[in-house]
C-alpha cells in the first residue's frame, strides 16, 4: 500500500472516530443540567445566597447555579463591562430605583421585564416600589427591611449602670458618660461615605422626623434648618470626641471591628451588620435601639431590600425566571431573614431573633435621606453621587454645613 | 540576497506587531474616538465634540479635581526621583559591596515586592487604623499617646504616608536595576583606582556613578511612569474618592471614578473617562519624550567629552 493511501486511510479513520465521539459527547451534554450564573455585590450576603441556591437546586435538579460575589465599590463597573461585552450573568443583584443604574440598564435593554412572570402577591406596594421602572417590574423584590440602628455593648452599659436612652437628651448624656470614662462612645467609619450615611440617617430621624415626612411628600428642601441642625449635631459629636481618635481614618471594616472587639461601646450602622458582629465575636453581648426623639419616640428608617434582575440576553430565560421566582418566594426570603438576622417586611416571613426585635422596636417609620435625594433629583443631576463623593469633605471641614446642603439642594427639583 | 531573504525579518516581527496593534494601539485610538462622545458605556453614543475636554479643563468642579489629582501624581514623581531613587541606589551599592548581612537585607527588601498591592493596601489600613491599628496602640503603650493620629484620615499626613507604603512595596524594582548595572562594572578598574589611592567615595563618584547612567536613565523614565500611573494601593487605602479631601487622589483613580462611578452625567460616563485617559496618555508621552531626549543627549555629550570611562 502506498504511503499516500496509508495516510488517507488514517485520516478517514480519525475523522470517523472524532464524529462518533463528538456525537456521544453532545448526547451526554444534552443530559447535563443548565448552568446559571448569579452575581451578588457583597460578601455579607454570601451565606444566605448560597443556602438559597442550594435549596433551589435540590428542588430543580435540572438547573445548576453558580454564584460570584463582587465588592460593592467595583460591582457596577464590572457589571456594566460584562453587559457591554454581552456576557452578563444570568441574574444579578441591583439596588433597584435607589440609584439610576437600574433605569439606565432598562433604557439599554439589558434587563428582562418581569411583570407578571414571577409571583409577587405577598409584597406590598412599598416593597415593590424599588423594583418598578416606568410602570414595569425589572427586579425581584426583597421581603426584608433594611434599616439602621444603634448597636450597643450590653456589658459596657451594665458596667456604668446605663440603660437604653429614653429620649434624645438621654442619649447624649450616655455619650458623655462613656467619654468621661475613657470609652469610645461611638465607633464611626468617617472615611467611608456609606458609613456616614447610615450614621447620619438615624440622627436626622431622631432630630427631624417631621422634615423626613414633609420631604417624602415633596414639601421640604434639603437646605432646611432642621437638616443643617442634624449635620451639625453629627459634627459636634466628632468634636466632642465621641467617635474616638482619628475617625476620619477609619473605614467601615474598622468601624465594625472596633465595636466587635469591645473597643467601642456603640456603633450606628445598618441592621444587616447584626450578623457581622456575631461572626466577628460570638461572645459579644449586643443590644440595639433606635435613637429616640426629644419627646421619646423611636423613629425607624425604612428601606426595602432589593433582589435580582434577569439579564435580558440570558441563554436560559425559562430557567432564569424559575430562579427569579424562587428568589422572590417566602421560603427564600425566610432564609435571608434567618441568616442575616434581617428585619422581615412581609406577612409570612418571620423572625424570633431577639436582637432583630430590638432593632425594629419603633413608634414611627420614616423614609431614608438617601431615598429622598434619589427620588427628587433634577433631570440629569445625581445628588446621591455628590453625597457619596463629598460627604467626607463635610466631616473633614473642607465644606461647611451650609455649603454642603446648598450643593445637595441645587441638585434637586 | 533575494527579496524574500531581505524581507524575512518581517515574518518574525509580524505576530508581535499584530498583537501589539490589537491590544495597545487600537484601544488607544478607540479611547480617543470615545472621548468625543457622551456615552454611558451602554446604548447609543451622542457626539459632543470637545465638550468633554472643555469640562475637564474648565468646569469649576471637575477641573479642580483634575488639577488636584494630576498635582498628586507629579508630587509623587518628585518623591520618586529625589528620595526613592537615591535610596534605591544606596541600597544597591550596599548590596554590591557585600556589606555584612547583605543577603538578608536584599531578601527583606525584595519580599514586599512579591506581595499583591491589594494586600499591601489592606495591611496598611489595618496597621494605621486609628482605633485598633498597632501603630496607635504601640504609641499609647509607650507613653506617646499624644502622637497618635488619624493617619490616612488626616489630609496633611495621608500623602506622605501613602508614599512610604508604596515605596516599601516598590523599592526593590529600581534597586535591582541599579544592582545589575553595578555588577557590570569592571572590578579591575575599581582595583586599579584603589591601588592609585582612590577611596570609596572617589571610586563611587568617578567610576561607578558614570557607569550607572544606563540604569539611571531607565529608572528615571520608569519611575516617572510609575508615579504618573499610580492606582492600586491608593484605591485600597483611599477608596474611589481618593481619600479625605482628595488628598490621595490620582489620575487613574479620577478616571476610574468618572468612567465607572457615574458622577458627571448622572450615569456611567465612559466618554468622559476616555477623555481623562487620553489626556493622561498625552501627558505621560510628553514627559517620557522630554526625558529620553534630554537624558540620552546628555549621555552622548558626556560620552563624547570622555566624562565616563
Amino acid at each position: 500500500m502506498t504511503s499516500f493511501k496509508r495516510i488517507l486511510i488514517t485520516v478517514l479513520i480519525m475523522a470517523v472516530s472524532f464524529s462518533v465521539f463528538a456525537g456521544a459527547a453532545q448526547e451526554a451534554g444534552a443530559a447535563e443540567p443548565v448552568t446559571l450564573t448569579v452575581w451578588e455585590h457583597t460578601l455579607q450576603f454570601e451565606a444566605p445566597l448560597k443556602t438559597t441556591l442550594e435549596n433551589f437546586m435540590i428542588k430543580n435538579p435540572d438547573i445548576k447555579v453558580e454564584y460570584e460575589i463582587k465588592t460593592p465599590d467595583q460591582y457596577y463597573a464590572l457589571l456594566s463591562t460584562t453587559i457591554q461585552a454581552g456576557e452578563a450573568p444570568d441574574l444579578f443583584w441591583t439596588n433597584g430605583t435607589a440609584t439610576t443604574d437600574l433605569a439606565n440598564m432598562v433604557k439599554q435593554g439589558a434587563v428582562m421585564d418581569l411583570t407578571g412572570k414571577i409571583d409577587v402577591t405577598p409584597y406590598s406596594d412599598m416593597a415593590m416600589k424599588m423594583t418598578i421602572v416606568d410602570g414595569k417590574q425589572y427586579l425581584t423584590p426583597g421581603a426584608t427591611i433594611g434599616t439602621r440602628a444603634v448597636f450597643y455593648n450590653k456589658d459596657t452599659f451594665a458596667k456604668y449602670g446605663l440603660e437604653e436612652p429614653k429620649d434624645f437628651a438621654d442619649f447624649e448624656r450616655i455619650l458623655g458618660i462613656l467619654k468621661e470614662n475613657g470609652e469610645i462612645p461611638l465607633s464611626f467609619g468617617g472615611m467611608f461615605s456609606w458609613s456616614i450615611l447610615f450614621h447620619f440617617e438615624p440622627i436626622l430621624a431622631a432630630m427631624a422626623p417631621d422634615w423626613l415626612a414633609e420631604a417624602t411628600a415633596g414639601n421640604a428642601r434639603v437646605n432646611d434648618p432642621r437638616v443643617k441642625a442634624a449635620f451639625n449635631k453629627m459634627l459636634e459629636w466628632g468634636e466632642l470626641g465621641y467617635y474616638g481618635l482619628g475617625y476620619l481614618g477609619v473605614d467601615e471594616g474598622g468601624q465594625l471591628l472596633a465595636f466587635s472587639k469591645g473597643d467601642a461601646a456603640m456603633t450606628i450602622t445598618g441592621s444587616w451588620n447584626a450578623n457581622t458582629f456575631n461572626k466577628n465575636n460570638p461572645d459579644l453581648n449586643v443590644g440595639a435601639f433606635q435613637i429616640p426623639t426629644k419627646d421619646g419616640r423611636r423613629p425607624l428608617v425604612v428601606t426595602y431590600a432589593t433582589g435580582f434582575c434577569v439579564y435580558d440576553k440570558t441563554e436560559h430565560p425559562e430557567e432564569a425566571l424559575r430562579l427569579a421566582d424562587y428568589l422572590a418566594s417566602k421560603e427564600s426570603q425566610q432564609i435571608w431573614v434567618d441568616q442575616l438576622k434581617d428585619v422581615p417586611g412581609i406577612d409570612g416571613v418571620t423572625t424570633d431573633d431577639p436582637l432583630v426585635s430590638e432593632i425594629v422596636e419603633n413608634d414611627i417609620q420614616v423614609n431614608s435621606f438617601y431615598t429622598i435625594l434619589s427620588e427628587f433629583a433634577k433631570e440629569g443631576a445625581l445628588p446621591t453621587q455628590l453625597w457619596e463623593q463629598d460627604n467626607v469633605k463635610l466631616l473633614s471641614g473642607m465644606y461647611t454645613t451650609d455649603e454642603f446642603v446648598e450643593m445637595l439642594d441645587a441638585q434637586l427639583k | 540576497m533575494s527579496r524574500l531573504n531581505r524581507k524575512s525579518y518581517l515574518g518574525f516581527i509580524a505576530p508581535g506587531f499584530v498583537i501589539y496593534t490589537i491590544f495597545m494601539i487600537l484601544p488607544l485610538f478607540t479611547a480617543v474616538y470615545y472621548s468625543f462622545f457622551k456615552w454611558s458605556g451602554l446604548g447609543p453614543k451622542i457626539f459632543i465634540g470637545f465638550e468633554n475636554y472643555r469640562n475637564l479643563f474648565f468646569d469649576e468642579r471637575l477641573s479642580g479635581i483634575f488639577w488636584n489629582a494630576l498635582g498628586n501624581n507629579f508630587k509623587f514623581v518628585v518623591v520618586i526621583l529625589t528620595i526613592i531613587m537615591p535610596v534605591q541606589l544606596f541600597i544597591a551599592y550596599w548590596v554590591d559591596i557585600k556589606i555584612f548581612g547583605y543577603q538578608f537585607h536584599r531578601t527583606i527588601i525584595f519580599l514586599p515586592y512579591v506581595i499583591s498591592s491589594t494586600i499591601v493596601g489592606f495591611l496598611a489600613m489595618l496597621v494605621f487604623n486609628p482605633n485598633i491599628g498597632i501603630i496607635n496602640i504601640f504609641l499609647k503603650n509607650i507613653g506617646l499617646g499624644a502622637y497618635r493620629s488619624a493617619w490616612f484620615g488626616d489630609p496633611d499626613k495621608a500623602f506622605s504616608l501613602l508614599a512610604i507604603v508604596i515605596s516599601w512595596q516598590g523599592i526593590a524594582a529600581g534597586m535591582f536595576i541599579f544592582l545589575a548595572n553595578l555588577k557590570g562594572i569592571s572590578q579591575n578598574l575599581l582595583e586599579a583606582a584603589l591601588i592609585d589611592g582612590a577611596g570609596r567615595w572617589l571610586r563611587f563618584r568617578y567610576i561607578m556613578l558614570p557607569a550607572l547612567k544606563p540604569a539611571l536613565i531607565n529608572n528615571i523614565i520608569l519611575g516617572t511612569i510609575w508615579g504618573l500611573t499610580q492606582f492600586d494601593i491608593p484605591f485600597v487605602v483611599g477608596g474611589t474618592q481618593g481619600g479625605i479631601n482628595n488628598s490621595i487622589d490620582f489620575m487613574n483613580l479620577f478616571f476610574y471614578r468618572y468612567a465607572f462611578g457615574g458622577s458627571y452625567y448622572g450615569e456611567t460616563s465612559m466618554g468622559f473617562g476616555a477623555t481623562i485617559s487620553v489626556v493622561l496618555f498625552l501627558i505621560i508621552l510628553a514627559v517620557a519624550i522630554l526625558q529620553i531626549s534630554f537624558l540620552t543627549r546628555k549621555f552622548e555629550k558626556d560620552g563624547s567629552e570622555g566624562k565616563h570611562l
